[in-house]
């Protein structure tokens, strides 16, 4: 009886345990759509402490008429907190050498931004709420460089594909409010490896496919997956921005009061040369 | 004495940025421009102060500039040169804009030399903002950087933990540029005083204009207080000599004691800035040829609307302090000013084509003196560094001798073609 009972007691262990492992197998096979772009945007733009890049923007026409803006980002990770802090120094060309920008971005209010316009040593805030404005005349809008709220959308798993030979998530994201984003739908192929997006095609509101991202060249930088050469592209008009990374570097130990006024008007030169 | 002064200071700062540059990299940009500006406002019989018809063009400008820059990690130089001609006065000239060193040294930074010097939060309204401006060149159609022009100036700022401090010791006085009734027509209640001089401040210890600011992040709001011991710019003060026929524009005693904040609020940005015009000169406010004490006062909103496209709007007021005593001295020439100037604003701003083309409207209103300025403008960029701009600048009211509407003889279409390196 006593036998009995201790068996079933083992044997209900037992299987407790059986099912708790495979559930956690199971769930570590089948992230969710949701997990996927956490994990996602965590490593796109939050990535190391802080990082400094060399940035060269080609804005192409669709006659092939080019135009570049070529500028130094540092960005700063509020720790864990999911706010951050963008630099942008603009070297080229010559009618914004100079120009500063500046970002402190938060999580669930509008973003804190600033401009300098050296040629009046002015400094001033402007609005933050226009994520879908054209960041400095390219095809990435502001939502496109500091990132987008994953909370924002809904995010599903659609399948699983090859892209390039590699293994990919495929990930649906749909704007909660239809309001908050220019788009209807995303899809974004994920590498399951480094689970930086490869891919990304962007559907309007009446459902047409209107930009295409695509991450073109990624580098190992100090062990960590880097984009190092991007396009986004205007379906419809035909125009395109490719953003290559001229230098980058994580952890390199920046400073929150380069953040500031003072770093805005007197650009550090330590890390912009 | 102060010219040779100035000159020499500059030639100093010169060489000490230009010997490091002779072993050492620089760097050199700049642009080349024309800049051109034609009045359309029928002008009648009216004269220039010396009696010329006006002049049809405001503005015939062609002009290089040249920067040269050196960063170091520590210590920087910037030289600005421009190089000009201007068609209206047939005559070519040059113009130090900027030229100072920066030092910066960890707990603080030090610029010395010539200087553009901005502050403040208004749109085209500056309050704590006293430094030279001319508003000849804003009101003709030059380039919106023309408006301001460089201060000789130490400037030091020190960054402890609770705030930071910046305080600014200008030696040397540079009056603002006026419409004195030349190429510009503007309201003279004095037409009988034909001989007119401007007497700046003399330069001596007593006479350096002290400015300074304190600010910091409070809350999510940029903070502010300012300070400025100096001289009235504009308006200028007034002396007459009747036997003489003689008007001398002076710059009495000026103390500004102000503050502002700006910060993110309701998806838009709110701005608010006020400041005290403590006019040393004339305490009583009795002195008619002496500005009286004011209290001026801004708050503006800007927000995106759409994509690419950014309103603001702004109101500004401005109140003459001893009302009464000002009512009591003023010449029965002169025409009697309200209490207070009310003044609102609008800037809408569209940029199209990758942001290449960039429509813009400023309106200036005054609802109580009943005058306006309004500024239309498009700018389109041809790439390789090349834009142009056209607008025009339309100025009047209901009254002749209103802020704006004293200038109605003057609304002009401008022309800016700018090739940038």
């Amino acid at each position: 009886m006593l036998d009995k009972k201790r068996i079933r007691f083992i044997t209900s262990i037992w299987i407790f345990f059986m099912l708790l492992t495979l559930g956690l197998a199971e769930a570590q096979e089948k992230l969710s759509g949701q997990e996927i772009i956490n994990k996602s945007q965590q490593i796109f733009f939050y990535v190391g402490k802080d990082m400094k890049a060399k940035v060269l923007m080609k804005l192409i026409s669709k006659s092939g008429k080019e135009r570049i803006r070529e500028l130094t980002m540092l960005r700063l990770n509020k720790g864990e907190s999911g706010e951050q802090k963008y630099y942008m120094y603009f070297h080229r060309p010559a009618d914004v050498r100079e120009m500063t920008f500046m970002v402190w971005k938060y999580l669930g209010k509008n973003d804190d931004r600033w401009l300098y316009v050296p040629s009046i040593k002015l400094v001033r805030r402007i609005a933050a709420n226009d994520k879908n404005s054209s960041f400095v005349g390219s095809d990435f809008t502001y939502e496109d460089i500091s990132g987008r709220e994953v909370v924002e959308d809904t995010h599903a798993l659609k399948g699983e594909e090859e892209l390039n030979g590699k293994s990919m998530y495929v990930v649906e994201s749909r704007p909660k409010e239809e309001k908050s984003a220019f788009y209807s739908r995303k899809i974004s192929w994920i590498d399951q490896e480094t689970f930086l997006p490869l891919k990304e095609e962007y559907y309007d509101k009446r459902g047409d496919l209107s930009k295409i991202f695509t991450a073109d060249k990624i580098e190992s930088v100090q062990g960590i997956a880097t984009i190092m050469q991007r396009t986004m592209a205007n379906v419809k008009n035909g125009h395109r921005t490719i953003v290559t990374f001229e230098e980058a570097s994580y952890n390199i130990g920046l400073r929150e009061d380069i953040f500031s006024e003072r770093y805005l008007r007197s650009a550090p030169r330590q890390w912009i040369k | 004495m102060i010219r040779f002064l100035r000159t020499g200071l500059l030639v100093f700062l010169f060489s000490i940025g230009i010997s490091p540059l002779i072993a050492e990299d620089f760097d050199i940009h700049g642009f080349v421009q024309t800049n051109f500006s034609l009045r359309i406002a029928a002008t009648g019989e009216a004269r220039t102060f010396s009696g010329k018809p006006l002049p049809d063009y405001l503005l015939g400008d062609e002009r290089v500039q040249l920067e040269i820059t050196r960063f170091g990690a520590t210590a920087q130089f910037l030289g600005k040169i421009d190089l000009f001609y201007d068609a209206v006065d047939k005559r070519a000239d040059y113009d130090v804009r900027e030229a100072y060193i920066d030092l910066t040294l960890g707990k603080f930074d030090i610029r010395a030399g010539r200087q553009i010097i901005t502050w403040g939060v208004g749109d085209l309204v500056f309050i704590n903002d006293v430094f030279p401006k001319n508003w000849v060149a804003f009101l003709s159609g030059q380039p919106l950087q023309y408006l301001k022009f460089g201060s000789d100036a130490i400037n030091i700022n020190i960054f402890p933990k609770f705030a930071s401090i910046q305080i600014i010791a200008i030696p040397f006085y540079r009056a603002d540029v006026l419409p004195r009734g030349e190429r510009l027509l503007a309201f003279d209640p004095l037409p009988t005083f034909a001989n007119r001089e401007e007497v700046q401040p003399e330069m001596s210890f007593k006479n350096t204009q002290i400015a300074g600011r304190l600010y910091r992040y409070l809350g999510n709001f940029d903070f502010s207080l300012y300070f400025y011991k100096g001289f009235w710019g504009s308006p200028p003060g007034m002396v007459l000599d009747s036997a003489e026929s003689l008007l001398t524009f002076s710059h009495p005693r000026l103390n500004v004691y102000g503050g502002s904040l700006q910060g993110a609020f309701l998806k838009g940005v709110l701005s608010v800035e006020g400041g005290y015009y403590d006019s040393r000169d004339d305490q009583q406010g009795t002195n008619m040829g002496i500005e009286n004490s004011q209290i001026r006062f801004l708050a503006g909103y800007q927000r995106a609307l759409g994509e690419n496209l950014t309103l603001g709007l702004q109101y500004y007021g401005e109140r003459i302090q001893d009302y009464t005593e000002y009512e009591q001295n003023l010449p029965s020439a002169f025409p009697q000013r309200k209490e207070w100037r009310h003044t609102l604003s609008l800037r809408f701003t569209q940029l199209l084509k990758y942001q290449t083309l960039r429509f813009s409207l400023f309106i200036f209103y005054s609802p109580n003196e009943k005058d306006y300025y309004l500024n239309p403008e498009v700018k389109y960029d041809l790439g390789s560094g090349v834009w142009f701009a056209a607008g025009g600048i339309f100025l009047g009211g209901k009254k002749d001798h209103t802020f704006f509407g004293q200038f109605e003889k003057n609304d002009n279409v401008y022309f800016v073609l700018r090739y940038e390196f």
